[in-house]
């Protein structure tokens, strides 16, 4: 299984906690993520996801021009995006540890 | 910032894609500005589409298109419109002839042919946006399409003739009613769609009939007429559709 196919069923959560940390656009995220290692993604995969986050009312969005050139679509988090942010950190600090102590063997 | 031809080519095919897949208009131009400014700071720091589509366009496309809420009722509004428009584009011009009459076969066979070539239309915008076809191949897939439509319902104007027992002849008053009504529909479909498509193309199709009818030219000479201008509308209407797509993007080039 490669790291993008892995990375697949988290982006969601990865994209709700970078917008959790201030108003962004679609290019910075690339750019945030990156930031945090992430190099497996094909950068246009982010904007389905983003498509279903605001259909579920997890974030919200606003055009607003930009000191150059195109117009960019900011995303901000919604209450209810904030919540789904929360219980994602939850699920997925319990997934983790419990990978970890089985792949290092730790019982 | 201009955008590589090939960035240019891929917004413009999801714009079409998102379309024909029956999504929200509003909603197709955001996602389209938000990938072409992503596509302009990308191409900006050297990078191409691919980082952006991951070396498919076909699956990102569809990717895209399963994230968005298809309009089924943006669809269902503009359907009586549009079966008005079908009607109006085939009885008008025989109306205007003198020559309408009302057959099984014609009313069994017109609304499947009309259907059959816009769900063949409709499949060949589908498969150009996702797939790679040179010019030539989409031309010739197109004016294949036109001319199976063009020659099936001659095949069924003959049948008709020879086999079918009209039920109903209108008279020649009755006819120029039905003209106008056609007429009143263009009209109608000009002001409801915003274009003038719907005008112009009737113009081209109906308006040497309407003229001849008036005038005494043998039968031969209306014929070619007819089909001259046939064939000058439909160009014109390829050239139509080639200057409204550079509008709407107004950077590709």
């Amino acid at each position: 299984m490669s790291s993008s196919q892995m990375l697949k069923g988290i982006l969601d959560g990865c994209l709700l906690a970078i917008i959790s940390k201030g108003e962004t656009y679609g290019y910075e995220m690339i750019e945030k993520l990156e930031l945090y290692g992430f190099r497996m993604v094909s950068e246009g995969s982010i904007y389905p996801v983003l498509l279903r986050l605001q259909k579920e009312g997890f974030v919200k969005s606003v055009m607003k021009e930009s000191p150059s050139g195109p117009k960019r679509k900011y995303y901000t988090l919604t209450p209810s995006g904030e919540n789904e942010f929360h219980e994602f950190k939850e699920r997925w600090e319990s997934l983790s540890e419990s990978v970890n102590r089985l792949v290092k063997e730790e019982i | 910032m201009r955008l590589s031809k090939e960035s240019e080519e891929f917004i413009a095919n999801l714009r079409l894609y998102l379309m024909t897949s029956g999504k929200k208009d509003s909603e197709i131009k955001d996602i389209a500005e938000e990938l072409r400014a992503h596509l302009e700071e990308a191409e900006s720091r050297g990078k191409n589409l691919d980082s952006v589509t991951g070396g498919s366009p076909e699956a990102y496309m569809k990717n895209v298109s399963s994230e968005m809420i298809t309009d089924f009722y943006g669809l269902i509004k503009f359907m009586p419109m549009f079966i008005l428009l079908l009607i109006a584009y085939f009885i008008t011009g025989s109306a205007i002839r003198g020559e309408l009459s009302f057959s099984l076969l014609k009313l069994a066979a017109f609304p499947l042919i009309g259907v059959a070539s816009i769900a063949a239309y409709i499949v060949t915008f589908r498969k150009m946006a996702v797939k790679k076809w040179s010019k030539k191949k989409e031309f010739i897939i197109f004016i294949s399409i036109q001319l199976i439509t063009v020659g099936l319902m001659s095949a069924v104007l003959l049948l008709d003739i020879f086999y079918f027992e009209p039920f109903y002849i209108p008279s020649r008053e009755v006819m120029w009613i039905i003209a106008a009504l056609g007429v009143l529909i263009f009209i109608i479909g000009a002001i409801w769609s915003k274009t003038w498509i719907t005008i112009i193309l009737p113009l081209f199709l109906f308006g040497p009939d309407f003229v001849m009818s008036f005038m005494d030219i043998d039968e031969m000479t209306a014929l070619y007429v007819s089909m001259g201008t046939f064939v000058g509308g439909f160009v014109l209407f390829m050239l139509y559709l080639l200057i409204q797509n550079k509008k709407q993007n107004p950077r590709y080039s």
